[in-house]
């Protein structure tokens, strides 16, 4: 292909999308989801999963574009709030803002708040920039790769993908593993599309189109989540002084910090993001090991060096946007989070997938430009109102344990109107909960969940195509190595948790 | 034992039962079919036994350990203690909306799942609670019914 139309060809495309993401509904929804996706990440304890099950019953009355724009921006918008909450109260919103506490913290702690904060906004934006240029470049040429795929090469990818994103969920890959196969289970539930037969259904007519991916995501994570905190929650004290508009303008030495740890951790994040599953936490590392690396004086981290924050933070939004690449050309969902961005597809009957690019073109690139519409939103929710986040985490935290439950309730039942679904979700909260006691993770489940049906469609097409035959899944060779790749990822996680833990192979015996 | 252990044989037996169960739904139940013309039960029985398969995964080292006598190595682990209070709360609470929405609308829903709340949270006053719910009720309102168009009940008497 030559280069020049196909960047023409991107370049129309993107003009396309940002009149679709202009429109005033799309601007709206957006505005909506990167804040409520800016407050619920700034609350300790919520993170991106669970804000983003929270709204995800409000999709169902919007068009699938308006959905998903809105969707994004709160996945998004959560790891900005997530490190207000790290540098402020040195509690991570959730495990990818970790990092910004270790230098964030000390930086809040030498009365640098509002510098942390501020350029944390800017880095943020810098990485998440990058990570949206990758996909507008990339994007199409995977999907239209993708485009000749059979089922085999399709089956093999998804069980890679969702290999590749459970072993990275818990320190146990085996129980990650499994807790994919038990989504996958639960997705089968309800009537089987090609025979018409029920299928574990028990005569319950509510269940006959299966689960409701919406009791299922609230459920197990906003049920289990309230009911696991409801004791513990506790208020944080911040001192907000550190944090008026005057101390959020950087010295020119920051800024120039934050730019460059920025453009090393967006370009981190944005290569590794695009890799399925492998999310934002791994690329925050990467960054800080980098960022410690070049510095001049690496004594300063931990003691509150500004690149300590601001690269990892890039990277983290680097890899959030670049793992929509994954999700949005191939359907395989580069977080557990984005799983649910493509189960709003599904809810509209619209299959994810290497076709969306080129049959829905206004929806792919109306959401790639609302990216660029919601970081730039995020950007002045962040720095010039940051002050009004800071005041949202000093209200009592016991008010907003009522306020979620009612979310809960009130989200799923909106969706049919059926008080059945509020029962649902009691019944995946409780299942959550007893997961949870037993050290399990749940986002995998909700990956299962949602790629079982595909899954199971290319396993069959696989096998009738091969005329029955079993050897179908391996003769070509892109699926047989995909399916390689998946077996020698599971053996050796299993394999090398199990030696470290000393559980089957007794590595070394200790005299005693 | 160590708590590491037991949560092994915990999870191992949850797997395991499960597994058999849907691997059993699926072989009693449902067509399995043959490969080349599948039936309903072909996929769910292969998930069914790989659930079997890592529930045995779960269990069986542990239970090989037990056997030898070995205690393993690192941290023995601890259990999370078990919020009774909070799974209480959390269910009674979404219960009571669950059998007041219907027949009695969103306000009396509302104010009874807020109230159940209050009951296991103490931080929470009478006051607090008709003042939420009064905030919740309108939020619903805006958002669901003027804002998405919902025909959601607000007020009902069903005798």
């Amino acid at each position: 292909m030559e280069f020049a139309s196909y960047f023409s060809s991107i370049a129309g495309n993107a003009e396309l999308g940002l009149m679709h993401a202009l429109s005033p509904i799309n601007l709206f929804y957006c505005a909506v989801g990167v804040t409520v996706g800016t407050l619920l990440g700034a609350l300790p304890g919520l993170g991106t999963f669970i804000a983003m099950a929270l709204l995800f019953p409000i999709t169902f009355h919007l068009t699938p574009t308006t959905g998903m724009i809105m969707l994004a921006g709160i996945y998004y918008g959560t790891s900005y709030g997530g490190s207000i909450c790290s540098i402020l109260l040195n509690v991570p919103g959730e495990a990818k803002s970790a990092l910004a506490c270790i230098d964030g913290y000390p930086m809040a702690k030498l009365g640098r708040a509002g510098v942390a904060l501020s350029m944390t906004g800017v880095s943020s934006f810098i990485g998440g920039s990058i990570g949206i240029l990758l996909m507008m470049l990339f994007a199409p040429l995977i999907s239209q790769w993708a485009l000749n795929f059979g089922p085999a090469a399709f089956f093999a990818l998804m069980v890679l993908g969702l290999v590749i994103s459970s072993s990275a969920a818990s320190d146990s890959p085996m129980a990650g593993y499994a807790m994919v196969a038990l989504g996958i289970a639960l997705g089968l539930v309800g009537t089987d599309l090609e025979s018409n037969v029920q299928r574990y259904t028990f005569g319950i007519l509510n269940i006959w189109d299966g689960f409701g991916i919406t009791a299922l995501a609230v459920g197990l994570f906003g049920v289990t989540e309230m009911i696991a905190t409801m004791r513990t929650q506790q208020q944080g004290t911040i001192d907000r002084s550190t944090v008026t508009l005057r101390a959020l303008i950087p010295s020119w030495d920051d800024f120039r910090r934050t730019v460059f740890s920025g453009l090393r951790g967006g370009a981190i994040g944005a290569t590794t993001g695009s890799i399925p599953g492998t999310g934002g936490l791994i690329a925050a590392f990467v960054s800080y090991a980098v960022e410690k690396k070049v510095a001049k004086d690496p004594s300063r981290f931990g003691n509150g060096a500004i690149e300590g924050v601001t690269g990892p933070e890039s990277a983290n939004n680097a890899a959030d946007q670049a793992a929509f690449i994954p999700t949005l050309t191939l359907g395989i969902p580069g977080t557990p989070a984005l799983a649910l961005l493509l189960g709003v597809l599904l809810i509209h009957g619209l299959a994810p997938g290497p076709n969306l690019i080129n049959e829905k073109p206004d929806m792919f690139w109306g959401l790639v430009m609302s990216f660029w519409i919601g970081n730039i939103m995020l950007l002045i929710l962040n720095i010039p109102l940051v002050g009004l986040w800071v005041r949202i985490l000093l209200i009592p935290p016991h008010i907003f344990f009522p306020a979620v439950l009612f979310f809960i309730a009130l989200g799923a039942y909106s969706v049919n109107t059926s008080a059945f679904d509020v029962g649902e979700v009691i019944f995946f909260g409780l299942i959550g909960y007893g997961l949870r006691l037993i050290d399990m993770p749940l986002a995998p489940l909700v990956l299962g969940f949602i790629l079982g049906p595909p899954l199971e469609v290319q396993f069959r097409r696989t096998l009738t195509f091969g005329g029955g035959d079993f050897s179908a899944f391996v003769t070509q060779p892109l699926a047989a190595s995909l399916l390689a790749l998946s077996t020698v990822i599971v053996v050796f996680s299993v394999w090398s948790a199990m030696r470290s833990h000393g559980k089957l192979i007794p590595t070394e015996e200790t005299p005693t | 034992m160590t708590a590491n252990q037991q949560r092994q044989l915990v999870r191992g037996a949850a797997f395991l039962a499960f597994g058999v169960f849907f691997t059993g739904y699926a072989l009693l139940k449902l067509d399995i079919g043959t490969p080349r013309n599948m039936g309903a039960g072909m996929f769910p029985f292969v998930v069914g036994t790989t659930i079997v398969l890592f529930g045995l995964g779960f269990a069986v080292p542990t239970l090989l350990e037990l056997s030898a006598g070995r205690t393993p190595k690192g941290e023995p682990g601890r259990w999370e203690t078990i919020e009774w209070r909070g799974i209480a709360t959390v269910v009674a609470s979404l219960a009571a909306f669950t059998a007041l929405v219907g027949p009695f609308g969103m306000i009396p829903a509302t104010l009874a799942m807020t109230a159940v709340a209050a009951i296991g949270n103490h931080k929470l006053t009478p006051l607090t609670v008709v003042a939420l719910s009064t905030a919740f009720v309108v939020a619903t309102y805006v958002i669901f019914v003027l804002g998405l168009n919902l025909p959601l009940v607000m007020w009902d008497w069903p005798y």
